[in-house]
């Protein structure tokens, strides 16, 4: 039955289409429940390690601010293309 | 991917941009203040030692909308993570890449394996992840309607949630206006995003003496405002996310108008591929019509005239929403008066309504509970722990 509902659930797919031209952007196989479940225990063993230390956990999120500062082109275009938002507009 | 995106985009996008930035932003913050926001709290006690300590749950499972998909996910995630908690998030639909590229983003920063992950999938993925027996708490972004059955489905297992849900911001104008701050207020707290933010200004309630001035330049400003390419340097309005958005925007003008409001510019879709609707401003609008009744999420402004400031605070007042409302006075103690009679969460005095990592940010009725941002946010997802030394067996009283 789980490898029967396993399939089923790969099948599935989602699509995501750009709003200022109605075109399909992008199709993505949904997860299965095995896949996220998965996840969560990821998520849960990483836990223990990550929660030890907060001057570490510091200095990722230093590291991810500053990703994300290099990676602005891409991340702006990507959202820009999901959503149709207009380019002037600054806040949020 | 990338390559095919920028190719497609070809110039610079500056509300995405700024939207990135905000987010380095919040990180920094919460990088910068954490430590502080979570050190132990000494309190004198009959005890030899007392201390509050602030402890990570463990695993978030993180509920995302689309309309700002990489603020809205690291509003939360930045304080979640330096407190200690891991985050398993499920993006929109609509914005899954932009859910994937976080992920991406942060595995490339060095952040260790598992501590951030995406889930890709639909809504029908939402349940597996609250059910998830190593998730230990749910943040939620979206609906009304979605939000209460992902509070149900979560309080029913015993985890904790917070609910960032819809809003119907009012935007006060009183007599003593200054009516140009205020009506570029208007188009800027309106038309953000298309329209589409939470905390977008929603409802105009506006002192009828000042309110024909008011008017005439919010009009103005609006019609100056340009839907288009929302690739192109020069568009201010994108179009609206999708076709179901679309549809429940121009139905919810079309219903008032049926009722005796009046278009005083756009109210209607552009045609042409793609979700555009004009903006949209309508007068002569009564409190019982859809848009002041329902969250408005497109460009569209409907004006309700208020006989006096007590009437507008009354009006702003009666809607089954409380996040943001922003109120437009010269008067300071008027200001302090009204700000403190809102029913909101946040009050905006001479500005829009916009979140800032430094204060907290969330909602009072069905905009939601729990609080997103500053110390408080940071809070919503810890083990408040209290812990007390004694020297010798103390007998104070007879309840629990």
């Amino acid at each position: 039955m789980t490898a029967a509902s396993s399939t089923k659930a790969k099948a599935r797919e989602l699509k995501t289409i750009n709003p200022a031209t109605e075109e399909v952007i992008n199709t993505y196989e949904i997860m299965t429940k095995e896949q996220i479940s998965e996840k969560a225990k990821k998520a849960q063993n990483a836990f223990s390690d990550w929660k030890k230390d907060i001057q570490k956990r510091v200095d990722h999120i230093y590291d991810c601010a500053q990703e994300l500062r290099k990676n602005k082109e891409v991340l702006a275009r990507t959202v820009t293309k999901r959503n149709g938002k207009g380019d002037k507009r600054s806040q949020i | 991917m990338q390559g095919q995106s920028q190719k497609e985009m070809g110039k610079v996008i500056k509300e995405a941009r700024s939207e990135v930035e905000k987010c380095a932003w919040v990180m920094d913050y919460f990088a910068d203040n954490g430590k502080v926001f979570t050190t132990d709290e000494v309190v004198n006690t009959d005890a030899r030692r007392s201390f509050v300590t602030f402890e990570p749950l463990g695993v978030i499972g993180s509920i995302m909308p689309w309309n700002f998909p990489y603020w809205q996910a690291l509003r939360f995630a930045a304080p979640s993570l330096i407190v200690g908690n891991t985050i398993v998030l499920k993006p929109a639909s609509a914005t899954m890449q932009c859910g994937i590229e976080i992920e991406k983003t942060f595995e490339k920063a060095g952040l260790p394996d598992g501590v951030f992950q995406t889930l890709i999938g639909d809504s029908s993925i939402a349940d597996i992840l609250i059910d998830s027996q190593d998730v230990n708490a749910i943040t939620f972004t979206g609906s009304v309607p979605v939000g209460g059955k992902v509070a149900q489905r979560a309080t029913s297992q015993l985890k904790k949630c917070v609910l960032e849900l819809g809003g119907s911001d009012p935007f006060i104008v009183c007599e003593d206006a200054n009516v140009e701050k205020a009506s570029n207020g208007a188009v800027k707290g309106r038309f953000i995003n298309c329209g589409q933010s939470c905390i977008a200004s929603k409802r105009f309630i506006v002192v009828k003496k000042i309110a024909n001035e008011f008017i005439e330049k919010f009009v103005q400003g609006a019609e100056k405002l340009k839907v288009g390419d929302p690739l192109s340097d020069d568009t201010d309005l994108g179009p609206l996310v999708n076709a179901s958005g679309l549809k429940t925007i121009d139905s919810q003008v079309k219903d008032s108008v049926k009722e005796g409001a009046e278009i005083l510019t756009g109210g209607e879709q552009i045609k042409s591929k793609g979700y555009f609707y004009k903006p949209t401003i309508l007068k002569n609008v009564s409190p019982n019509m859809r848009v002041a009744q329902e969250e408005v999420f497109g460009p569209v402004a409907p004006i309700i005239i208020a006989g006096s400031e007590i009437e507008a605070l009354r009006l702003a007042n009666d809607s089954q929403y409380g996040l943001g409302a922003s109120i437009w006075t010269e008067d300071l103690d008027k200001a302090e008066r009204l700000s403190r009679m809102v029913r909101s969460g946040i009050v905006t005095v001479n500005n829009v309504v916009i979140s800032d990592p430094r204060v907290p940010f969330g909602g009072v009725k069905k905009s939601g509970f729990g609080r997103e941002l500053s110390r408080y946010g940071m809070l919503e997802f810890v083990n408040i722990k209290s812990v007390r030394f004694y020297d010798q067996l103390v007998h104070q009283h007879h309840v629990e």
